[in-house]
């Protein structure tokens, strides 16, 4: 039971770097095409 | 400065951090003062994060950077998010186990109290050096604002945030931050659309951005490999990154912000109530010995284990059995 809910917590945490990893790529993808149109 | 610009500075100034000091009466334990609680929401933690990082050099200074040699420099911060998640994975979970308040308490631990000592040292010049521009550059904006003495506004900027920050501790630094961030928010995109609403009528906003691109300023990313370009890609991810670590994993200030974050989810109730279960008592403190030994590889290990890994559990045990 509190190994399956430690689990549980570990994967809300990876959610949360892959989200972060996520938005993070967004960002240097909307940068950079920015880059390419006014550059 | 009209009267609704003054109300937004008084309410900035004042009464934030009235209410912070309002929201925070009776905070008790030394614990609570240093890292907050678990009731900070992660929202606010969030917002206090981004104010620790958007101060009012960024606003005073970036603008200037960006209008002098383009916008390139933002490249440097792509680095940050990588080394967030390599402090919230690696080194949080560490001072966390390790029951740590500061990156230099756990050096002290893991090493001596020179060590200590000497890392606590540096941080304090460092950051007193660092304290004294961000208080300097505010103050001269209110200087000439107000017209008063720049000794004046420096005092009063300084011995502000000092006063409510020893009053409230950690906690009020979350709350105030997270209103702060709000006014700067709000305030940047008023200041953009009235930036671009006084464009001239002979130029829209997309000519605007098209003469500035052609004028060199609008190049945001470059993933030239050339060691010679001082803003690309990567030298902003490898050099962002590093810098970033030592920032958030070694700096006690933002460190700590990041620190009461994963204190605030690790504690929340559902965890709390899983340390109550039957059997997630072995499990957990099997697994808080392999990492004290694990990242203490010394015969502190053994001392420390005593003194921090140990009357854990009996203070868990004793929990259980209430």
């Amino acid at each position: 039971m509190s190994a399956r809910d430690d689990n549980a917590d570990a994967g809300s945490w990876r959610k949360a770097y892959g989200l972060a990893l996520s938005l993070f790529a967004v960002e240097v993808v909307l940068l950079y095409l920015f880059t390419l149109r006014f550059s | 400065m009209n009267r609704l610009d003054y109300l937004v500075l008084i309410a900035t100034i004042l009464a934030i951090p009235l209410y912070g000091l309002w929201r925070t009466r009776g905070s008790a334990s030394l614990g609570q003062y240093l890292k907050g609680d678990a009731s900070i929401r992660w929202a606010t933690i969030g917002l206090s994060v981004l104010a620790t990082q958007a101060g009012p050099i960024t606003f005073l200074s970036m603008p200037g950077q960006a209008y002098e040699s383009g916008i390139g420099f933002i490249q440097n911060y792509f680095g940050q998010p990588l080394a967030l998640i390599v402090v919230c994975a690696v080194f949080v979970p560490i001072y966390q186990r390790l029951k740590v308040y500061t990156a230099y308490q756990y050096l002290g631990e893991r090493f001596d109290r020179k060590t200590q000592l000497l890392g606590a040292f540096l941080f304090l010049i460092q950051r007193g050096i660092a304290a004294g521009i961000t208080i300097y550059a505010p103050a001269i904006v209110l200087s000439a604002l107000l017209g008063w003495r720049l000794n004046l506004t420096i005092w009063l900027a300084g011995g502000l945030v000092i006063v409510y920050t020893v009053i409230g501790g950690t906690k009020i630094v979350s709350i105030t931050q997270r209103y702060q961030m709000i006014v700067i928010l709000v305030g940047m995109a008023i200041a953009f659309a009235v930036a671009v609403y006084r464009l001239s009528p002979d130029l829209s906003f997309e000519n605007t951005l098209s003469i500035a691109g052609k004028m060199g300023k609008l190049e945001a990313v470059n993933f030239s490999v050339d060691p010679h370009k001082r803003y690309t890609f990567w030298s902003g991810l490898i050099g962002g990154f590093f810098l970033a670590l030592s920032y958030f994993g070694a700096g006690p200030i933002a460190g700590a912000t990041i620190y009461r974050g994963r204190l605030a989810q690790r504690e929340s109730p559902r965890v709390a109530l899983q340390r109550r279960g039957e059997g997630a008592d072995a499990v957990f403190h099997s697994a808080a010995r392999r990492d004290c030994f694990h990242v203490l590889p010394t015969r502190k290990a053994a001392d420390l284990l005593q003194s921090t890994c140990v009357p854990a559990r009996d203070g868990e045990a004793a929990m259980r059995h209430s």
